[in-house]
């Protein structure tokens, strides 16, 4: 999986030796450039895998202007770590549609993958996966944040999205009453 | 644990609908609810938010789906809880593509959050116990755990059919019973309008279903819509089937059939099956089907059972009529199904024998068990985990259970047992209910 760096032949042939990479470059909206296995790209990325079939793959970096290089930098590390797990047919079945598929539990490499993100990083990484299709790794960071849910209240929440609360004290309180239930501490 | 609320008259139902549903609607724009007007002088300026706060979320509505999706259905207060962060939550888990969404997504093992149990304390009481879930409780209560004076009969599509004990001999003062059909997720109590010819009702049994177009309906979350009450009177001379609508808020007798020679089972729950409806008759030699359809009555022999104690309609998972019964011994729990196509009319086959042995601890089956439950709208294998003999140490009484989740998707427990002297203080081994 070594980049052919070029080594200033004809133009002709340069390109037929691009065509034959097996990375792909991305840039990131800051001007970062990455580079990923283009199989892992292909096939964990619904969007990538369009622009490699489509020739939109921009030998200079492949403009990607919605994702900061913090983001895209965890996207290719998931690829690159992906690529050299041993990928399971499940793993590959549940990307396929999120909606009807089984939810595959996260492995323990995805696991950690995640867990070492800080919250923001997390969130970006959510937004970046969705972005690019990858549904895989969508699963992977939206299991983690409803994780990061389990026993919270809406305050910390709140938190966890970084959101405003836009209820009145009057509405709570109604709900509240309406649903005693689910405000018992067992 | 302990509900303190008061209760709500059944003459005021609650009137908004689902929980948060009904909220939001009219939240002024712009309010800043960081401040307390009561606590705070009339021209103190708004106290400003932290900056960084969103007021909306970073991430798109589909993301945010696909979050709440995974969390966990045992817990349903998990769901209320992420939808009480901020309104923009709760209109995406309150809203009809999400309920389907987590519905698809759990569909394989709903939980049982609990089940209803009829009492006998204080005349009666119909108490909400919910089953035990890991190592605590599921979160669902109903906004009223316990009906006082109340007897759960049945319950079905998310609703509950409860009878108002008026008398201090329920079983002898049907003239002043007054049905109630209870939304436990809503918590509203609709009181249905006494019968024509209530006085001369001898014996009765009754169900309720879901009210809208039975074959149209996948009954996952109809529950606040319209339901009917099927209520089967024996009388001096006749019997009478009276159909309740909630459209029309009223009753109709829709038909009248010769009397059986023997009486309607009261405390045995109906079951619904197909497009009928069953109820057990006291010497459990025959079944009444009632057909929703023609509102034709008619009588089903079931099988002579030489060593099976007393038994327990249900809905098989094919939608078709069977029964559950535990043997002489109470070592199995037996389910029977009934063939409608069988060539001499009707048969019945054993279709699956659970040992009791091998799913419940030993000091459950101390007492002898029997048939008193069964959840509907269980599919496949899940079946065979369930209700054995449930309770029964010391309850004694009916049982109902319904298990409810927010979504709405009603996966009730229903039951029976003859009311005998003690109560209180179950002791149902929750962990064993679970399906």
């Amino acid at each position: 999986m070594e980049v052919d760096k070029g080594k200033g032949e004809a133009e002709e042939t340069r390109k037929v030796a691009e065509a034959d990479r097996d990375t792909v470059t991305l840039k990131s909206s800051d001007g970062k450039l990455f580079e990923v296995s283009k199989e892992a790209a292909a096939r964990l990325s619904t969007v990538l895998a369009g622009m490699i079939a489509g020739g939109s793959i921009d030998d200079n970096g492949t403009d990607l202007k919605q994702i900061g290089s913090e983001a895209l930098e965890n996207v290719v590390d998931y690829c690159n770590k992906h690529a050299n797990s041993i990928p399971s047919a499940a793993l590959i079945s549940s990307s396929i549609s999120f909606n009807t598929a089984p939810f595959k539990e996260p492995e323990e490499w995805e696991r950690k993958f995640v867990d070492r993100l800080s919250h923001d990083a997390l969130f970006d990484l959510v937004e970046a996966a969705n972005f690019l299709g990858m549904e895989r790794l969508l699963d992977v960071t939206c299991h983690k944040i409803s994780e990061m849910m389990k026993g919270k209240s809406p305050d910390q929440i709140r938190e966890v999205f970084n959101i405003k609360n836009d209820y009145t004290k009057e509405e709570l309180e109604e709900i509240r009453q309406e649903l005693a239930w689910a405000f018992y501490d067992d | 644990m302990e509900d303190d609320f008061s209760f709500q008259g059944v003459n005021q139902p609650f009137q908004l609908p689902p929980g948060f549903l009904s909220l939001g609607v009219g939240a002024a724009g712009g309010v800043d609810y960081s401040t307390s007007p009561i606590l705070l002088p009339m021209a103190a300026p708004p106290i400003p938010m932290a900056p960084p706060l969103r007021s909306s979320p970073q991430l798109p509505d589909e993301i945010l789906e696909d979050i709440f999706v995974l969390l966990p259905p045992d817990d349903p207060a998990r769901l209320l809880w992420a939808a009480l962060a901020c309104k923009c939550f709760a209109r995406l888990i309150a809203g009809r593509d999400f309920r389907s969404r987590y519905r698809q997504h759990n569909s394989r093992e709903p939980p049982m959050l609990g089940f209803l149990a009829n009492l006998i304390d204080n005349a009666g009481i119909t108490r909400f116990i919910p089953t035990t879930i890991g190592g605590g409780h599921s979160s669902f209560r109903p906004a009223l755990a316990d009906h006082d004076r109340y007897r759960a009969h049945d319950a079905r599509h998310g609703r509950v059919l409860l009878t108002q004990i008026t008398g201090l001999l329920p079983g002898k003062s049907k003239d002043a019973d007054v049905l109630v059909v209870w939304n436990p997720t809503t918590g509203e109590l609709q009181r249905l309008p006494l019968l024509p010819r209530r006085r001369h009702v001898l014996y009765w049994n009754a169900a309720v279903l879901c009210g809208s177009a039975t074959a149209a309906c996948d009954h996952i979350d109809c529950h606040p819509g319209p339901f009917t009450v099927v209520f089967i009177s024996m009388e001096a001379y006749a019997m009478f089937s009276y159909v309740y609508s909630s459209n029309t808020h009223a009753w109709s007798v829709t038909s009248l059939a010769d009397l059986p020679d023997d009486i309607l089972h009261e405390s045995s729950r109906g079951a619904l099956a197909r497009n009928a409806l069953y109820f057990m008759l006291r010497d459990e030699t025959y079944v009444l089907k009632y057909d929703l359809a023609t509102s034709i009555i008619s009588q089903i022999a079931v099988p002579q059972r030489p060593d099976g104690r007393s038994l327990l309609l249900m809905t098989m998972e094919d939608g078709g009529l069977g029964f559950a019964d535990v043997d002489f011994f109470g070592h199995d729990l037996r389910l029977w199904a009934m063939e409608d196509d069988h060539p001499e009319g009707v048969g019945w086959i054993l279709r699956t024998v659970i040992s009791l042995s091998e799913h419940l601890p030993p000091r459950a089956l101390r007492s002898s068990p029997d048939a008193v439950a069964f959840a509907e709208n269980v599919v496949d294998t899940s079946f065979t985990q369930l209700p054995d003999d449930i309770l029964h140490e010391r309850s004694r009484g009916a049982l109902v259970a319904i298990p409810q989740r927010p979504d709405g998707r009603p996966l009730l427990l229903m039951t029976m047992e003859e009311g005998g002297l003690g109560f209180a203080d179950v002791d149902f081994f929750g962990h064993n209910l679970r399906l």
